[in-house]
Order: structure tokens, then C-alpha cells, then sequence
């Protein structure tokens, strides 16, 4: 599933912050309420489903980048957002790096497979080294869309070798 | 090079192997002296390494390919295929969304 799929563009945030988990995981939720993805009365009950998801392990998982998510019915389908931090946030992460680069997942409980299929586009990508340099450098809401679609047609400035 | 085990396991966790499995996976395979691929059709990955787990896309139901090799290829291999086959022995995420909008 291409990134085009499930994350909401005018959800992007470049410079969210909040320093500790909860206030983060707030603003980016607030950013998908804030773009209509997610109907604001669903806001307090994925904030908080996404709160006991980190409690059984952090989505910490990956230098600096962390995935947090929740099932949730208000949804009917994946969406998602990408949140930078400059400061990083202080997430509880595997290997206690703070985080600069989020990627938030909300999805239907029905459809595990959809999530799956967002996680392993997310997966994939995050492999490729340049690719996460490039974006958490990325400034503008913008400039991380171009390289999220970059990433999705698989073109050369995103995926050369660093 | 120690022994070479391979192994089937059927994957019975209705959300699939999802990042919480995977991290699971990768630090049990951690625990032995072992290298350990995991196989999905033409796909594999490290199972020590959850990025690449997660490229399986390993839904219920799916046969995997557990192939180790090390000297605790064996005590690796099983403890994968036990994991998987139990669903990860994780509590369970479902209705985490249901009751926390109540």
C-alpha cells in the first residue's frame, strides 16, 4: 500500500512540539482532526487507544523514527500522517534515541491486512537509509509529500545507495 | 557453520505478524547464536531484523519458512515456530480502540 494511500497530506506536520509522548502523540492526532481524516469526537478515544498500544511495547522501533498506532472504528479506512520533530521526542524508544520522524497509523479493526500492507510500505522505505535522512531534513509539508511520493514511484533521488 | 534446520509454521494470529509480533520475533532469534530466515513465497527476510519481518506482510493463516543455521539453529528455530504458532503469546490489542472510546 503506497503512502499516497493512507497518508493525508494537510495532516503533515514539519516541526511539531511537544517533547514527551503524550503531548506528541496529541498534536498529531489533532493534525488528522484538524485535516477532517478523523471526526473530532473520535479525537480523546484514538489518543487514548494509541496511548495503550505504546503502554504493551514502545513503536519506538528504528533510529530515531517511531510508528505509533491504533485499531480504531471511527475510521474506515488506514490513514495516517507524518509528524518531524526538531527537537526529538522522548518516546520510550528500543534503543532510547529520542524520535525525530513519526509515522501515526489509525485503522479500521476489521481490515489487519490494510494495516499490515501500510506498515510494510513503511518498513521498506525506512530501510533505505538516504530516504530517512532526506526526510527528517525535509522543511516544508510539501517537501516531505514530493519525497513520500518519490518513494512511491521508486525514483532514483530517494533510493540511490548513499 | 553448525547445523541447518528448516521448519514450517502457520501463522495463527488473526491480526498477522504485525510490529509487536515482529519485535517479538527479532528478540527472541536474538537470544540464540543462530542466524535465522524467515520465507513467504519468494519473499524472506532476517528474522532478527524487524523492518525487513515486516516487508512479509505474513497474514493468518500464511505458511512461513523458518530456516536457521548456527550452532542454536535448532533452539532457534523452534522458538520462532512456537512463537508464531501461539499467536506470539502477546496480550491481546484487540478493542484497545473499542474501550478507550467508552
Amino acid at each position: 500500500m503506497k503512502f499516497s494511500e493512507f497518508i493525508v497530506p494537510a495532516a503533515i506536520r514539519t516541526d511539531i512540539k511537544a517533547e514527551e509522548k503524550e503531548p506528541a502523540i496529541r498534536e498529531m492526532v489533532q493534525a488528522l482532526v484538524e485535516a477532517g481524516a478523523v471526526n473530532p469526537e473520535n479525537y480523546e478515544g484514538i489518543v487514548k487507544a494509541i496511548l495503550k498500544r505504546e503502554e504493551l511495547g514502545s513503536t519506538g522501533i528504528w533510529r530515531g523514527i517511531a510508528v505509533p498506532h491504533t485499531k480504531h472504528p471511527g475510521v474506515q479506512r488506514v490513514v495516517g500522517m507524518v509528524a518531524l520533530s526538531r527537537t526529538g521526542v522522548e518516546f520510550n524508544s528500543l534503543d532510547g534515541e529520542r524520535v525525530h520522524l513519526f509515522f501515526l497509523l489509525v485503522s479500521p479493526p476489521d481490515r489487519p491486512g490494510d494495516h499490515l500492507r501500510a506498515l510494510e510500505h513503511i518498513a521498506r522505505q525506512l530501510r533505505d537509509e538516504k530516504f530517512t535522512r532526506v526526510l527528517k531534513q525535509a522543511q516544508t509539508a510539501e517537501e516531505v509529500q514530493q519525497l513520500l511520493q518519490e518513494a512511491d514511484n521508486g525514483q532514483p533521488r530517494v533510493r540511490a545507495k548513499v | 557453520m553448525g547445523p541447518s534446520v528448516v521448519r514450517k509454521a502457520r501463522i495463527s494470529a488473526p491480526d498477522g505478524v504485525h510490529l509487536r509480533s515482529a519485535a517479538a520475533l527479532a528478540s527472541a532469534v536474538k537470544q540464540w547464536n543462530a542466524e535465522v530466515t524467515l520465507r513467504k513465497g519468494e519473499q524472506k527476510a532476517n528474522a532478527a531484523n524487524v523492518l525487513e519481518i515486516l516487508t512479509l506482510v505474513a497474514l493468518e493463516g500464511d505458511e512461513l519458512l523458518v530456516e536457521a543455521t548456527g550452532p542454536d539453529a535448532e533452539f532457534a528455530a523452534e522458538a520462532v515456530v512456537r512463537l508464531i504458532e501461539n499467536g506470539f503469546e502477546l496480550p491481546s490489542e484487540e478493542n484497545l480502540g473499542n474501550q478507550a472510546s467508552q
